[in-house]
């Protein structure tokens, strides 16, 4: 540092003239200009340092997105970026008079300590790693982790960040997508949409499916190779059960769930087929006693009797107290 | 405004409307001064389309309408109502009509010529054409695939378009369906019927694809017929492409 022997050597000059009060004002404004060189150097080292490292990495992001893939040229250009950055705070603790040595000496021993304590941080940097060889997701695509949904917006070093549909931001560990289940919805181009329909036992089943087929043909999203099909799941409880299997391109997928039920109800409107409501007969039958103690009858209709015919109920379980019991519930389908 | 041929230049005085039909399209025009203004509807398409709005172009005073025909956007799947097997080193020639989509054009020297609407004559409906991982949208097309071309199969929304099937590989070639890449072909009138060029496709394997090359010129049915449009994605040479193979299967669940 010649600066700094320079510095010194003014130091003992001044030292042996007998310093007056004006002469240490000198001084010190001496030392302040050499403090300010410095700082004036490690400053332009910085502002001249910085549009560099990330030029360099801009340059490197797109450099490796043209030659292999988007999420690559990210990964890239970041890398390039804390490498900078981090040569860049060297340099500049460098200028400032710093001396590296024992900087790098508590670094190793750091680094030991860091080590232990940065498992998971190193974990999901190697898992990083993994995605990006392996490609199972890119950007953009709609991919589902333990129950979240949502588009992949940045692969980054540690994790990956999803955004929902209602516009939330989801932080996903790396190592947390190699280690579970992760499924892409929109890898492949194509998607089927299922449709469930149940319609009551007294329709034909075979008119059914050509109504059926029909609908999806007349829906301008439905693909028609793969072509639809039509699956006669079995009998319900009140119902006979098809599953209408439909294919679009991802982008129409959402218009074609919604598009193709909306047909299907004007459809079957139109055609008269019935879709059942769920039934269900109750049949209650009272004990004996009570019966014959004057209790309501079972109503044909299901409904609640009437105030008077509770009462009557409740004279008749008093007149009876022993012979208290539930009603014998059955029901059929 | 009484026309025998939706197709040609709109002669449209400031103020004024015109209605075109073209298959089950109808289209709306306007002019004012400034503006063109073009609806397009569907009142008897055998499928529901939503209803636009009219759509409103800033175009110059002096800016000329032309309604065109062209070629379909997409790649069309042809699906033989009738499928035929074309023996080993056998050649065959069908005719299958390419429905044509109307294009409005606007033309003046300020602007050169814009496309203010581009719409299907008929509306086609969608298909896959490649496999569960990759491949790409197409319009499906039923067809007979006639061998023999008659006057009557002559319309104004469609052209049809002469291929010409060459089986170069050693076993027969079952003709149920094939790729035509509608985005390449030009467009040739002669009267009143419109053709497209000559589609040459030439079967060599089934893990090899097909040669297809387009002739690029009138078809020697119509020699005389002029230009109306050139191709969507001009091609300068063949190609190699999947035409007969297509995805096995799919008709089931994806399984």
């Amino acid at each position: 540092m010649p600066e700094l022997g320079a510095a010194l050597l003014l130091l003992q000059g001044a030292a042996a003239q007998e310093p007056t009060v004006g002469q240490a004002v000198g001084l010190s404004g001496l030392l302040g200009r050499l403090n300010l060189v410095v700082a004036l150097r490690a400053l332009v080292t910085v502002l001249v340092g910085t549009p560099l490292v990330l030029l360099a990495s801009r340059w490197a992001r797109s450099w490796m997105s043209a030659r292999m893939h988007r999420q690559a040229g990210l990964l890239t250009g970041k890398l390039v970026l804390y490498a900078g950055l981090s040569f860049l705070v060297i340099l500049t603790l460098s200028e400032l008079g710093f001396s590296l040595a024992p900087l790098l000496g508590a670094a190793g021993v750091l680094g030991v300590a860091l080590g232990f304590a940065s498992q998971t941080s190193v974990s999901n940097l190697i898992s990083g790693l993994f995605l990006l060889a392996e490609r199972p997701f890119v950007l953009d695509d709609l991919i589902e982790v333990g129950g979240v949904t949502g588009r992949v917006v940045s692969i980054d070093t540690l994790s990956v960040q999803l955004r929902t549909f209602d516009n939330r931001m989801v932080r996903i560990p790396n190592e947390t997508l190699v280690k579970s289940q992760m499924i892409n919805i929109t890898r492949f181009p194509i998607r089927r949409v299922d449709v469930r329909v149940a319609v009551a036992w007294e329709e034909d089943a075979s008119r059914i499916r050509e109504i059926l087929l029909d609908v999806a043909d007349r829906n301008p999203n439905c693909l028609m190779e793969p072509a639809p099909v039509v699956v006669f799941e079995g009998f319900g409880e009140s119902s006979m059960n098809f599953l209408l299997g439909v294919w679009a391109i991802q982008a129409n997928f959402h218009r074609l769930r919604n598009g193709i039920q909306e047909d299907l109800k004007a459809r079957f409107d139109a055609e008269g087929v019935r879709i059942p409501a769920a039934r269900r007969t109750i049949y209650v039958t009272p004990p004996a006693s009570a019966v014959g103690a004057g209790a309501p009858e079972p109503r044909e209709d299901g409904g609640p009797g009437e105030a008077g015919d509770a009462a009557a109920a409740e004279e008749a379980d008093e007149a009876a107290p022993d012979q208290r019991k539930l009603p014998n519930i059955s029901s059929t389908p | 405004m009484t026309r025998t041929s939706p197709w040609g230049s709109l002669d449209l005085s400031h103020g004024r409307t015109v209605q075109l039909d073209v298959g089950t399209l109808h289209l709306e025009v306007m002019r004012t001064p400034t503006e063109a203004w073009v609806r397009p509807s569907r009142p008897h398409a055998d499928r529901e389309v939503p209803e636009e709005d009219w759509r409103r172009w800033s175009i110059p005073e002096d800016a000329g309408l032309e309604l065109r025909p062209a070629v379909p956007d997409r790649l069309l799947v042809v699906a033989h109502e009738y499928p035929f097997r074309l023996p080993a080193h056998r050649r065959a020639r069908v005719y299958v009509r390419v429905p044509l989509f109307a294009q409005m054009i606007a033309r003046s020297p300020e602007i050169g010529e814009i496309v203010i609407a581009d719409e299907p004559g008929i509306v086609l409906s969608d298909t896959w054409w490649g496999t569960w991982q990759e491949g790409e949208l197409a319009y499906w097309l039923s067809t007979t695939a006639r061998a023999q071309v008659t006057d009557d199969l002559f319309v104004p929304h469609a052209a049809m378009c002469p291929i010409h099937l060459e089986n170069v590989s050693s076993e027969a070639l079952p003709v149920d369906r094939f790729a035509v890449r509608a985005q390449h072909l030009s467009l040739f009138g002669h009267g009143r019927r419109i053709w497209t060029d000559d589609v040459r496709v030439r079967y060599q394997a089934a893990a090899e694809g097909s040669e297809i090359r387009f002739g690029g010129g009138a078809p020697e049915e119509a020699p005389d017929a002029r230009m109306l449009a050139g191709p969507r994605i001009p091609l300068r040479r063949g190609l190699q492409a999947r035409t007969f193979d297509r995805l096995r299967a799919l008709s089931m669940l994806g399984g």
